[in-house]
């Protein structure tokens, strides 16, 4: 599957704005029950960031400095949301932890492009999160038991679940941002965020890219934020995009691709990440993500 | 997906033994059961349960739980002291040995799904589940030296350890709480019995929002949800008015913060606080149970 950049940047929020439907199909998106849901439910208190470094079965293997360059990006976005967390006097703390090991368990769909056909169906999305279920399983040998743990603990890890409960009592938080990070292929990166909208299944992020911005983008989109780019008609598209312009232009939910040095958190991801617990009614229109397909198995 | 969010969060079912019965007065509620009126010493007895559909517990779960609840506590006994009363609230755990939990499969495999067809019966198998982990649970917890149970009455169950834990603590009250650990999962939250003095009152609570505790621990003596909608199981007659007169009462508003919530005058009578209520209030004693066509209205 070779696009170019462009091409391939506005199809991946595509896909996962697809991907955010088919775990929570509805006829039409009311994006006010994303706040306080799920694992990652309000942005704020101390925060474990757990990237998992995956690699393939046959495919070229992470090293040390890759995967450095990726902890030190995703430095960069969590510093940035701390920064501006204190623009709104939030009490946040992130506390990013790689896995020790890279795991081998490849791609579910075997490449990215076999991902993202699994990603636009329900049955496709069961499939990804038994994939990762058993990435999970994988992990359970190098997650020892922190001496900050308290009884009882978890003892067998299966599921993707109890690897986040595992790491909530060894870290003592709320929270955890859970991401399987891939190798890219040529051209060509993965990036999904999945079950936000589930209330049976856990959340998590798959991603590839080594951009902070996306990072960022990504960690919101778990605690509640929405991508701006709905599906809708193209008249209603139009108002969207003009109210945003207006409003909030360089918010990092409208452009996950622009620098984070130009990048905003505006009133409506704040109100949806649980930073302010009030909107302005004129918001509206972005709180009504538009009419949902409800794609079929 | 709504649906399921909205009986999550807003199914509090406080008048479950009087489901057959069309028009409810929640007087009957006052000063009855384990619970009778919110004074004096209370023993508030958390089970934390351990069932195959919700997540098991661990150290972080059970010590933020506690945190959530001790903060009910603190509200419930500044709230008595704001309307001229003293409580003592006790807090206690069941644990045995190195075990912090007790494991009992639920009777369906969410707590709301008990009430989806709205029959007694469908719920009295709570009562059954609640009634076999008490038998284990009663017998843990130990009297003082010197303490003992009369001798001719011979109690089981839910009574006995009622009857313990009152002579143990010289307490006036005893609620029994039952906790299911849902971290990322959406279950509803109970009271059963509350309107019956033929079994014990109990909880069955899925989540650790300490306002949703706070509004279960009233109801258990004698409070009145006091919530709306097309997502309210029940018709109270005139409610919008307890939202203009009260609107930060814990039973009108309890989707709140409960730093941000009170105990209005209506739901001090409910507790034995006050003696009388003011006449305009009347109409809120006066429950129907919503039939299947109002809830599509």
């Amino acid at each position: 599957m070779r696009m170019n950049k462009k091409t391939f940047n506005i199809s991946s929020i595509f896909i996962l704005t697809m991907v955010l439907l088919a775990c929570g199909t509805t006829a039409r998106m009311d994006n006010s029950w994303r706040r306080n849901f799920n694992g990652c439910k309000i942005l704020k208190d101390d925060v474990l960031v757990y990237p998992i470094f995956v690699e393939e079965k046959r495919g070229a293997k992470w090293l040390q400095e890759e995967k450095k360059a990726f902890l030190d990006s995703l430095k960069v976005s969590t510093n940035w949301i701390l920064s501006q967390s204190k623009k709104y006097n939030v009490n946040l703390n992130f506390i990013v932890e790689a896995h020790p090991n890279a795991i081998v368990v490849g791609l579910p769909g075997k490449n990215i492009a076999g991902a993202y056909n699994l990603a636009s169906t329900n049955l496709g999305v069961t499939k990804i999160n038994k994939h990762y279920d058993n990435a999970a399983k994988k992990l359970a040998r190098a997650i020892k038991r922190s001496k900050k743990a308290l009884p009882p603990y978890i003892s067998r890890i299966k599921t993707k679940d109890q690897v986040i409960a595992k790491l909530r009592n060894n870290f003592q938080v709320e929270s955890v941002v859970l991401l399987f990070i891939h190798k890219p292929e040529k051209n060509n990166n993965v990036f999904f965020s999945l079950n936000t909208l589930s209330n049976k299944t856990i959340e998590y992020g798959v991603n590839s890219f080594n951009k902070p911005s996306l990072m960022a983008f990504q960690i919101l989109e778990m605690f509640g934020a929405t991508s701006f780019n709905f599906d809708v008609k193209k008249k209603r598209k139009e108002k969207i995009l003009k109210h945003i312009d207006d409003n909030f232009p360089n918010d990092i939910m409208a452009k996950p691709f622009q620098t984070l040095s130009k990048s905003t958190i505006g009133a409506v991801t704040n109100y949806l990440i649980g930073w302010t617990p009030k909107i302005n009614p004129i918001h509206q229109i972005l709180m009504e993500g538009g009419k949902v397909k409800i794609l079929k198995k | 997906m709504k649906k399921v969010i909205s009986i999550g969060i807003l199914l509090c079912v406080f008048l479950v033994a009087c489901n057959s019965i069309k028009e409810i007065d929640t007087r009957w509620a006052r000063g009855i059961n384990a619970c009778e009126k919110l004074e004096g010493k209370t023993v508030v007895y958390t089970i934390f349960v351990d069932s195959k559909t919700s997540l098991f517990w661990t150290g972080f779960d059970i010590k933020s739980t506690k945190d959530s609840l001790q903060k009910v506590f603190d509200w419930t006994i500044k709230q008595a002291s704001e309307n001229g009363k003293t409580i003592e609230i006790i807090p206690e755990y069941y644990k045995a040995g190195n075990q912090y939990s007790i494991k009992k499969k639920l009777p369906y495999a969410k707590v709301s799904d008990a009430f989806k067809k709205e029959e007694a019966k469908d719920q009295s198998k709570f009562n059954k589940w609640a009634e076999s982990i008490i038998k284990k649970v009663e017998k843990t917890v130990k009297l003082n030296p010197g303490q003992k149970l009369p001798a001719k009455t011979r109690l089981k169950g839910f009574a006995k350890l009622e009857a313990k834990l009152k002579r143990k603590h010289n307490a006036d009250n005893v609620a029994i709480f039952f906790m299911l650990n849902n971290y990322f999962l959406i279950d509803a939250n109970a009271v059963f019995n509350s309107m019956t003095d033929e079994q014990v009152e109990f909880a069955i609570n899925s989540g650790k929002i300490s306002s949703r505790l706070a509004s279960q621990l009233l109801t258990l003596f004698g409070a009145q949800p006091l919530t709306s909608g097309k997502n309210s199981q029940y018709k109270i007659k005139n409610v919008e008015l307890a939202k203009v007169d009260f609107p930060n009462d814990l039973m009108v508003s309890p989707e709140k913060y409960l730093n941000q919530l009170n105990i209005g005058q209506f739901t001090a009578f409910m507790l034995g606080w006050q003696e009388k209520v003011e006449p305009q209030y009347v109409d809120f004693f006066k429950v129907k149970l919503k039939k299947k066509r109002d809830e599509n209205e």
